[in-house]
């Protein structure tokens, strides 16, 4: 188990969540960005977990290596081409944070809101920092790799079913208190299960775009003409 | 030897080491269901409990760690059979030489109401491993690896009304002495503690070093005796492999025997050899015999602990006595009403919250399960639960996580042949009113005689002395002037002869007196004097909890003064940076409104100033008297559309919105209010019903949809979130709805809207059905049955104007 600290939060990220595209926040909004970055701050308690496993291609499917999961669907085949290994990554900002945010809804729903989208912003920082560190301490060793970017579950043809099985790989009840239950909701709410390739390769750039995620035809972002920047 | 003759006899009992370590070295695939080996390789854990048990170990663990009805809900085997088979397993290793603990993890889905796990449930899924685990011949059990209280208690509870089994708990902690949903070491020791297991302790997680600390600390607070199962250090993230050696690790828990820690044993990374240099370490310790005793009385919650060792405040407002809003919203479920309440007080400086929802007219069981539920999920303050009614008191007992006071018992016989058998059961403290068959005696003596019986009585059923708190009772001074210096007699004598806790309701001191404030915040000074441990009064009064916090100053409590000046110094510091800002904007707004108070609340609503806006609307009402509907129809609603549309047009932005409906709920609650002084009920336009589906739990928005509801003046019936089928209907029905409101955000519980609106339909439910959420389309609402699909929460308020009007 691994913990990081978090010192600021990405104000621009935040307003995009909050739908304001490329606007800047209005000085009301920005004050509660401010104050609600600094209660995040204080209260999450940010921890990941992460693991390593060799891919062992059988026909279609990506099959990790030693254990019982199978990644399925084309967009993780794609994602992956060319990768021998894989990390398995989860980062949570701790149940702490879910309580927050309902105790802040009683009081003033607006700050709520933006307190609801600061810690999604907060928990893709905590996978930012978590790659990052997975990155330098895998490089000490095999200074010839490259790494994709973190493809979650459910995104593209990835089932969501899936994390069920990766949580569990992860030991990631044990070692950082992230459970899933029957709907694959994940608890903590503010947490985030993902797959990252590795690859002996540069990584051709395979963007991250609309074209293979299923949330196309009901995405809020394509619906003002922009992106949501995954 | 059973497991109570092993407890007296031996200096140290042997657990054995990891199960998971052991199947991995012996090529088991990540991923799959270990307990599923019972029975596909038994020889396999036979052989790894053989090598524990030849290691020394007296009791071995179980391969049932995760067998139960959700893990295995996939499997093709049974609780009842992977379980059998464990327990036989060990069973035939161990025959005379050591004992067989059937060895139960937690159930893997986080408990209500941050999870959607029922207490019941869970409940439920131990009962079933429990039975099947002593029919099988188990000779204990030991719940580990648990890192929720609450999960815990379900499992301790299940273990005490269904087997015999003696039970011993460990949790998992992090260097930070919190397991990861926050759970203290003091509150996890003195709760399970109350609810008499026979011994408690920690494993896993972190190594015999890291531990030390935790189980030192666990020590400070319990007198059972202790379990230390750590890991062999700290895993590496890449390889798995664990940092200490079997020596170290042997060398470094036995340290821990000087702490109290009588069960020594290994978690991940441990193996037989562990086990057996632990077993030489062991053997080499001098173990005191004397048992430790730790006797402080404590209330918690499962992360917050308050020893009543100095003054502590008890907040009363969660109660409807004597009000009006209190008691409608119990009428009308509105508990954000009464979590807000919650809030307030916390904020205030309460120690502890008293919890009464007593009322003619609900279901006051059902109230008191869902009010305490939805606290213990937004605040760790401690909890009192105000009662006399048995199967209110029970209910609440046990969903309760920590170790609550329980208000009340008295002197007759009947109460107390009711209330303390719970309190015991429990492991609550128990207040005890100096009153009985005949009354409140007149003197002291006579109320000083009762609380003397209570203690009796108390300890007869085997609660200890430390948890029996007495309330002497407060006379109203105006009416009987002379019963306050009985009061404070009686007070007095209770704390210095029989050396218990008390508690006192204040308020009550002033009743029919003009200045009532004042004459409360000098008794409160009185009684504090005469050694009160325990005020129940209103914290947001500030004289009260001035002259609560001065008391604590000048008898030493707040050493340095520190939450003095933290709690006066700290008001002028707040109102310095962030207020300055604000408050330039608010006059810089204010000033551009000119002099109309029109203007000035419409200008306070575009702008999201809530204060401003409460305050223009009863200038309206009270100075210009304007009519409430007027200012309703002709100022607050037109205000509404206005940001609605700019929202629409993109001008303002989702927080913004949100922000001026706070505003306009702040305006809402002056005329409300100003409607309930005149008795005229505020008039609803019609009733909405609002749920998130079955299964999920993501309700911002639909809080959000709420809101602006309300705004628009219609009585929304709120259900929560993760909400029964069932309960929809029931709601919608019982409140005639007009319209229904479903929100879902994940693409597994859309069936769960489905499923709704199919029982909605199926029971002939009129009410229109509007659903929204992320990954809702308007095509996928029309194919599951919906009348209208909402894009947004702004969207909702139009579909609810065309439908209701």
């Amino acid at each position: 188990m691994n913990r990081i600290t978090l010192t600021e939060l990405n104000y621009m990220e935040c307003a995009r969540y909050l739908g304001y595209g490329k606007n800047a926040p209005d000085e009301m909004t920005e004050r509660l960005m401010r104050e609600c970055e600094s209660e995040l701050l204080d209260c999450a308690v940010p921890r990941f977990v992460y693991k390593i496993f060799d891919i062992d291609r059988q026909n279609d499917k990506i099959k990790l290596a030693k254990t019982e999961l199978c990644l399925t669907g084309s967009s993780i085949k794609e994602h992956l081409t060319d990768c021998d290994k894989l990390i398995l990554l989860c980062g949570t900002l701790s149940d702490k944070v879910d309580r927050l945010i309902r105790k802040t809804e009683l009081s003033d729903m607006a700050k709520a809101l933006v307190m609801d989208a600061m810690a999604v912003v907060a928990v893709e920082q905590v996978c930012d920092k978590a790659e990052e560190r997975i990155r330098d301490e895998y490089l000490l060793n095999d200074t010839h790799a490259y790494f994709t970017w973190r493809f979650g579950f459910g995104y593209g043809d990835l089932p969501l079913e899936e994390e069920r099985m990766a949580l569990r790989l992860l030991d990631a009840d044990k070692r950082i208190g992230v459970h899933i239950n029957d709907s694959l909701i994940m608890f903590p709410r503010k947490t985030v299960a993902c797959v990252i390739g590795i690859s002996r390769e540069e990584i051709k750039s395979r963007k991250k775009s609309c074209v293979s995620c299923n949330m196309r035809d009901k995405c809020k972002f394509r619906l003002r003409g922009e992106r949501c920047g995954f | 030897m059973d497991f109570n003759t092993l407890l007296k006899e031996k200096n140290y009992i042997l657990l054995d080491g990891a199960m998971g370590t052991m199947l991995q070295k012996r090529g088991l695939k990540l991923g799959g269901i270990p307990e599923e080996l019972n029975i596909t390789a038994p020889d396999i854990i036979e052989e790894i409990h053989r090598l524990y048990m030849e290691a020394g170990s007296d009791i071995i663990y179980t391969n049932t760690f995760g067998a139960n009805g959700y893990k295995l809900s996939h499997s093709q085997y049974s609780v009842k059979e992977i379980i059998k088979a464990g327990v036989s397993i060990a069973k035939r290793v161990c025959k005379h030489t050591c004992l067989a603990a059937l060895d139960i993890g937690p159930i893997g889905q986080l408990l209500e109401p941050a999870g959607t796990l029922s207490f019941e449930r869970a409940y439920e899924y131990y009962k079933e491993m429990l039975l099947a685990g002593e029919e099988a011949g188990a000779d204990l059990v030991v719940f580990e690896t648990q890192t929720d209280l609450l999960e815990l208690k379900a499992a301790v509870l299940a273990a005490k009304e269904n087997t015999k089994l003696p039970i011993l708990c460990t949790m998992t902690f992090e260097e930070n002495q919190r397991t990861f949903t926050g759970v203290s070491v003091s509150a996890m020791a003195k709760t399970l503690e109350g609810l008499g297991v026979s011994a408690i302790g920690v494993n896993c997680s972190l190594g015999p070093v890291e531990l030390y600390d935790v189980v030192k600390e666990m020590a400070e607070w319990t007198s059972l005796p202790l379990i230390l199962k750590a890991n062999a250090g700290l895993p590496d993230p890449v390889t798995n492999e664990y940092n200490i050696s079997a020596d170290e690790f042997a060398i470094e828990s036995a340290k821990s025997a000087e702490l109290g820690v009588k069960f020594f044993g290994g978690c991940c990374g441990t193996d037989e050899v562990f086990v057996k240099k632990l077993a030489q370490v062991l053997n080499t310790v001098d173990f005191h015999t004397e048992p430790r005793e730790r006797k402080r009385t404590v209330v918690c919650s499962a992360s917050c602990t308050v020893e009543l060792n100095e003054p502590r405040v008890i907040g009363e407002r969660i109660n409807p006595t004597g009000k009006k809003k209190f008691k409608e919203a119990l009428l009308n479920q509105d508990i954000d009403y009464i979590l807000g309440q919650a809030v307030e007080q916390i904020d205030a400086g309460a120690d502890i919250l008293d919890v009464n929802v007593g009322l003619p007219g609900i279901d006051e069981k059902e109230m008191m399960v869902t009010v305490l539920k939805e606290l213990q999920g937004i605040t760790d303050v401690p909890l009192q639960i105000d009662s006399t009614i048995p199967e209110v008191v029970e209910a609440a007992l046990r969903i309760y996580n920590g170790k609550p006071i329980l208000n009340s018992v008295n002197g007759e016989e009947k109460s107390l042949n009711t209330i303390l058998p719970l309190a015991k059961k429990y492991g609550a403290c128990i207040i005890g009113l100096t009153l009985d068959e005949n009354g409140i005696p007149d003197t002291a003596e006579g109320r000083f005689k009762i609380a003397e019986k209570i203690l009796q009585r108390a300890l007869e059923y085997g609660i200890p002395k430390e948890d029996v708190i007495i309330d002497c009772l407060t006379l109203t001074a105006s009416a009987e002037q002379d019963g306050v210096k009985e009061t404070l007699k009686a007070l007095s004598r209770v704390t210095k002869e029989l050396e218990l806790k008390t508690v006192l309701g204040v308020s009550n001191i002033s009743f029919g007196l003009p200045n009532r404030e004042l004459i409360n915040h000098t008794f409160l000074t009185m009684a504090l004097e005469n050694g009160l441990t325990l005020p129940i009064m209103n914290p947001n009064i500030a004289s009260m909890m001035g002259a609560f916090r001065a008391f604590k100053l000048l008898a030493g409590y707040d050493r340095d003064s520190r939450d003095f000046v933290a709690s006066y110094a700290g008001v002028v510091m707040k109102t310095s940076t962030v207020s300055k800002e604000q408050d330039s904007k608010k006059s810089s707004v204010m000033e551009t409104a000119g002099n109309n108070t029109e203007e000035k609340l419409k200008a306070a609503l575009e702008n999201g100033l809530k204060s401003e806006g409460a305050k223009y609307t009863s200038v309206l009402i009270e100075e210009e008297k304007v009519d409430s509907m007027e200012i309703i129809n002709y100022i607050l609603i037109p205000a509404l559309d206005k940001i609605g549309a700019d929202f629409e047009k993109g001008k303002i932005f989702l927080p913004q919105l949100i922000l001026s409906a706070g505003v306009a709920t702040a305006c809402f609650d002056v005329i409300k209010d100003k409607m309930r002084r005149d008795n005229s009920a505020p008039a609803s336009k019609g009733n909405i019903v609002l749920a998130t589906v079955k299964g999920d739990i993501h309700d911002i928005g639909k809080n959000i949809v709420k809101v602006l509801l309300e705004n628009y003046g219609y009585h929304v019936i709120d259900l929560g979130k993760d909400v029964d089928y069932q309960k929809v209907v029931d709601a919608a029905i019982s409140y005639k709805a007009e319209l229904v409101g479903l929100s879902a955000l994940m693409t597994t519980t859309l069936v769960s809207m489905e499923e709704t609106i199919k029982l909605l339909k199926k029971n002939h439910v009129s009410a229109k059905i509007v659903v929204g959420g992320a990954v809702l389309t308007p095509e996928y609402a029309e194919q599951i049955g919906a009348d209208f699909y909402a894009k947004d929460a702004r969207e909702t308020v139009e579909i609810a104007k065309k439908v209701i009007g």
